[in-house]
């Protein structure tokens, strides 16, 4: 057993005492009982080395462990409150893993990265990653459109089967230079190369990110193999894109192609590459960030081919996803895009339905005015004839015949061939003065109506009295 | 790509300034006189030789006929035009109508069109930057009042192709202002722009983050700027001038020249002080061979109360595009003043009042224009450039619809490049072709917008009105070039235009086009509600009429048969006189009383067959 030493790499020296974050959840983040052994030793008056030695573990796998929880936002070192930023891992997908036998350079999800801490330990490759430790702009359901290519992981459920991008699919996230990386990887694993050869996001870093990259151009190339995990079963007119002459190189084309299979706006959120319900700022930066890439101006001056139009139209559509969502009002249309994604107990119809039980509860009970209130609302959701009629009945009751009429009139216009919503109508009428229309639509239901019924003789009685109070108006 | 150098040009009302970037750095380019903005002045001299900027100036008051300034304001215009009108009466150079309702400028029996005058500017503004760069310049991006139309647009475009420049883009002046304002801060924030130079006002709203600048509004007015500032004082010295001497200085164009120099001087003066004297020795002689003078003191209160209202209308006109765009006065974190008038106290103060923050003093109103224009052409062509501009289409644009109304299809302050489509029926029965006029503009009425242009798409199939459908699309590209389509859906027959120049067509034109193409036009749900109630009376009516015969074969039996057809012709007497006297009041009662007949004809027409 070799003794602990002075410095950790990655944490600092090993006089330190270190704290269990408060907000940290061992359930949550799956750490096995060594490490929870480990752990529940911390306690803040011990340093590092004491604990260490205390544990009875090898020390090299002591500070494997320990190295793994602050990793993980276990463990606050002395005057931090809040839990630690991950290490300065580079963005994902960039640099060589160890033990990695991918040829090419590897692929990695955004949530989980395998750890190599966990793969000594031959634990699951995830990490569960800490709320405050997403990226502030990642989709929550977002599925990489594509996979490492070893066998390790599981493919993701499609592909290579649909010809479409799946809907859940945010294909691309903003670039953001200060995203924190996920936090998995360990401290001692240093950034090799400065940039992917190809963002992990087909539409991501199109552009190097400012000021300007490093990379030679030839570096970022991708591979066929590539460029058939992120454009599943491209279409004739996608191989031919890619094939033509033009100075846009093979990742940004399959990137712009990947976005014009989601301009179809069904869902703003995934094509602006945010999460449901983002606020403002979230989207504001977003559009910014794609703009930046896929804006028409941004090519300028370069042959573009068919991806000239490609382009306009993603820009297009990514802008009025913008607009519609950052302005409702607006839109018209904006109805079919949830604002906020809330958890909808029932549809529409089901509450308009709910509410109207309710209304003929309290109708029946004789509080007419209490159920016009409620009928109101119910057809205001779901303006149905059957609700339509019964809140005419309950106005014309409550001595509301303007609101009556209205709903008279929109019930009959629903069941034109009904004589008994035409004479709800005319009762409507006759409530607001308008005798000369009453009569016209009883005349016309009556017409209408060839057997001779008790709704046979109402009509004729309505009539009747219609035209007594037609002539004693004018007379 | 070699990246060929683009320069930026401010092509002002009264001055002009060209600018470039180097080396990431924009820096404006002196005129040979060491001068940073060269007067937008172009006059041919006696000896026919043409002189443009300082030259020009400097013989303006000898020269005032052949010279002329604040070529801006016609540019684009037509003849018929009221901003034309009004300029007949104050230019002391010669303005005549051209052969297409346009406005062309006579000086010296020579006649130029105004898009030949700013080209000759535009020549000066080429020349300094090449002396500068000691190298060819070719392409430029030139600047523009937010608030042109596309004919205003194109016209200044034309003007650079004859001053043989490659323009690369157009952007709008609060814009380039904005670029230059946040080049190289890493900024983000919200600001409005308030742009108030010699001819035009405008105010945009920008969104700054990241390098990219997103327009979110802008508005403005071609009409408002310096010149009216200075048309103020003119109409004081002159009426106080005919008070004493009972002579109308603005009769003799020398004098009108002399009052135009004195009233612009005595503007800037008193932006410093508080009261300048105007003394014009030998203004004018009276019959009597007698000299007389104008002397008098102007104070920086009287031209404020002189021009409160002009700086009123820009308040009034801020506070409207705050509130279309949906932003607080609260969200701007800052103001940006351009043009020369902003540095009229009274304006600074009205600034600060409106917006409840003090100004931004770290740009120069003069320059800051084409120093983004310069900008904006880095942007373009220089791979290296982080700066992206997100510019939006100042005016709806739409087409003509039957009854002469214009129907949008791209709202104001959209983003560019945009698409919008709509579709459109047929307004006659067997009509077979349908005329798409391109409008640009915000009235409801057609013909008091701008239009773009017109093409025709006929050999649609013979049909009743409303059932053949043809898909009108819009497409605004990056650049501002608008391009319109139309497509008969049943079909696909196509037919499109790209709106490049403007025709000169007038109003009444346009009023006689409407009128004469009735057949032509198309129909589409209108916002003008009597025009709506009609159609839908109108098609009511042709389906009851035909209803009619069979239901009355069909209720003859029933007891009420006889009164309820009675009623109903009754019922379809009153909707034609409706229309007839366009009472929408009436007509909706009556349409609605239609309708309800009409469904029910439609019930017992059902019945019978079932």
């Amino acid at each position: 057993m070799s003794s602990v030493p002075s410095e950790i790499v990655g944490l600092g020296s090993s006089s330190m005492k270190l704290r269990v974050s408060p907000g940290f959840d061992p359930l949550k983040a799956q750490v096995g009982p060594d490490e929870y052994f480990v752990l529940s030793r911390i306690d803040g008056t011990q340093s590092i080395r004491e604990i260490l030695l205390a544990t009875g573990l090898p020390v090299d796998r002591g500070i494997a462990i320990v190295t793994k929880l602050r990793s993980i936002g276990a463990l606050l070192l002395p005057g931090e409150t809040a839990a630690p930023t991950p290490m300065s891992v580079p963005a994902r997908g960039t640099g060589p893993r160890p033990n990695s036998t991918t040829p090419v350079a590897p692929l990695t999800p955004p949530h989980g990265v395998p750890s190599p801490v966990a793969e000594q330990m031959g634990r699951a490759p995830t990490v569960r990653v800490t709320p405050h430790e997403m990226p502030a702009v990642l989709p929550p359901r977002t599925i990489t459109p594509h996979l490492p290519v070893t066998g390790r992981t599981p493919m993701r459920p499609g592909t290579g089967e649909r010809p479409t991008v799946p809907r859940t699919m945010t294909p691309h996230l903003p670039m953001d230079a200060k995203r924190p990386a996920p936090p998995s990887r360990p401290p001692a694993d240093p950034p090799t190369q400065p940039r992917t050869q190809l963002g992990t996001h087909p539409a991501a870093g199109m552009r190097p990110p400012a000021p300007e990259s490093v990379d030679p151009p030839t570096v970022r190339r991708a591979s066929t193999a590539e460029l058939h995990l992120m454009l599943p079963q491209p279409t004739a007119e996608e191989k031919s894109a890619l094939a033509e002459p033009g100075d846009l190189d093979a990742d940004e084309r399959v990137r712009i192609l990947v976005m014009a299979r989601l301009v179809d706006e069904r869902d703003p959120w995934a094509l602006l590459g945010v999460p449901t319900g983002s606020d403002a700022k979230v989207l504001k930066r977003a559009y910014f960030t794609l703009s930046k890439e896929i804006h028409p101006d941004r090519h300028y001056g370069k042959q573009l081919g068919t991806f000239a139009d490609r382009l306009s139209v993603v820009f297009e559509a990514v802008s009025r996803a913008y607009a519609r969502l950052t302005s409702p009002a607006k839109d018209q249309r904006s109805g079919a895009y949830p604002m906020v994604q809330t958890e909808q107990p029932q549809t529409p119809g089901e509450y308009a339905g709910e509410l109207f039980q309710r209304a003929c509860g309290l109708e029946v009970g004789g509080d007419a005015l209490g159920a016009m209130k409620l009928f109101a609302a119910a057809v205001r959701i779901d303006p149905q004839t059957r609700y339509l009629r019964r809140a005419a009945t309950c106005a014309l009751a409550a001595e509301q015949p303007k609101t009556a009429l209205e709903y008279a009139k929109k019930a009959q216009a629903q069941a034109p061939n009904d004589p008994s919503s035409a004479r709800l109508l005319a009762l409507a009428f006759i409530a607001v003065g308008r005798y000369g229309d009453a009569e016209e639509v009883l005349v016309m239901a009556m017409a209408l109506k060839s057997e001779n019924d008790v709704l046979g003789a109402e009509l004729r009685n309505d009539l009747a009295e219609v035209r007594r109070l037609l002539s004693s108006s004018s007379g | 790509m070699a990246s060929e150098k683009v320069i930026g040009i401010d092509l002002g009302t009264t001055n002009s300034c060209v600018a470039i970037v180097e080396d990431g750095t924009p820096s404006v380019i002196p005129n040979r006189g060491g001068y940073k903005t060269t007067p937008s002045m172009v006059a041919i001299a006696e000896n026919g030789k043409r002189l443009v900027g300082h030259i020009a100036k400097r013989q303006a008051i000898t020269n005032a006929e052949n010279t002329v300034y604040a070529a801006k304001r016609l540019i684009g215009r037509k003849w018929g035009s009221a901003a034309v009108r009004s300029s007949l009466e104050i230019m002391p150079y010669r303005i005549v109508e051209g052969p297409h309702d346009d406005v062309r400028i006579m000086l010296r029996d020579q006649v130029f069109s105004v898009p030949e005058v700013s080209a000759y500017i535009l020549q000066e503004m080429k020349l300094i930057s090449e002396e500068y760069l000691g190298e060819e310049v070719q392409k430029a991006v030139i600047t523009v009042p937010a608030y042109f139309n596309d004919g205003q647009r194109q016209a200044t475009k034309d003007a650079g192709r004859i001053a043989g420049l490659d323009v690369i883009r157009i952007i709008n002046e609060p814009t380039a202002a904005a670029l230059a304002y946040g080049f190289g801060r890493n900024i983000e924030r919200k600001v409005a722009v308030y742009d108030l130079g010699g001819g035009t006002f405008d105010i945009s709203i920008l969104e700054i983050g990241n390098g990219v600048f997103e327009v979110i509004s802008t508005a403005g007015d071609t009409f408002l700027g310096g010149e009216d500032f200075d048309r103020r004082i003119i109409d004081w010295l002159v009426f106080g001038f005919e008070k004493q001497h009972g002579i109308d200085l603005r009769k003799d164009k020398m004098a009108l020249q002399r009052l135009k120099d004195v009233a612009e001087k005595a503007k800037c003066e008193l932006s410093s002080v508080k009261e300048t004297e105007i003394n014009l020795p030998f203004i004018i002689s009276t019959g009597r061979n007698e000299a007389l003078h104008l002397q008098t003191m102007l104070t920086r209160d009287k031209l404020e109360e002189l021009t409160s209202d002009l700086v009123e209308r820009t308040v009034e006109i801020c506070a409207r595009t705050l509130e279309e765009a949906e932003i607080q006065k609260n969200q701007i974190e800052d103001v940006i003043l351009v043009g020369g008038m902003t540095r009229m106290p009274r304006v600074q103060q009205a600034c600060a009042e409106f917006f409840g923050l003090e100004p931004c003093k770290g740009v120069h109103p003069d320059e800051v224009v084409a120093l983004g224009a310069a900008i904006q052409g880095a942007a373009l062509t220089d791979e290296k450039s982080d700066i992206l501009l997100l510019d939006v289409t100042p005016h709806s644009l739409g087409i003509m619809i039957v009854g002469g109304y214009f129907h949008k299809l791209i709202e104001q302050n959209t983003t560019v490049p945009t698409s919008e489509s709509h579709v459109f029926t047929t307004v006659k029965d067997n009509q077979t072709s349908v005329k798409i006029l391109v409008l640009q503009g915000e009235s409801d009425r057609a013909e008091e917008n701008e239009l773009l242009g017109e093409f025709v798409l006929t050999g649609l199939r013979r049909a009743p009105r409303g059932e053949v459908e043809i898909e009108v699309q819009f497409h605004i590209s990056a650049d501002g070039i608008v391009s319109v389509k139309a497509k008969d859906l049943e079909t696909g027959l196509e037919q499109s235009i790209t709106v490049t120049a403007t025709s000169g067509l007038t109003e009444d034109e346009i009023k006689k086009m409407i009128d004469a193409n009735k057949d032509y036009m198309v129909e589409v749900r209108t916002g003008q509600e009597f025009d709506k109630a009609r159609h839908q009376a109108e098609k009511s009516l042709e389906e009851i009429e035909s209803l009619f015969p069979q239901v009355t074969d069909a209720i003859a039996g029933s007891d009420f048969g006889q009164d309820a057809v009675k009623k109903a012709r009754a019922v379809v007497e009153r909707t034609r006189q409706a229309i007839t006297a366009k009472d929408l009041t009436t007509l909706a009662d009556a349409t609605e009383a239609l309708n309800r007949t009409l469904n029910m004809f439609r019930g017992v027409v059902s019945k019978t067959r079932g």
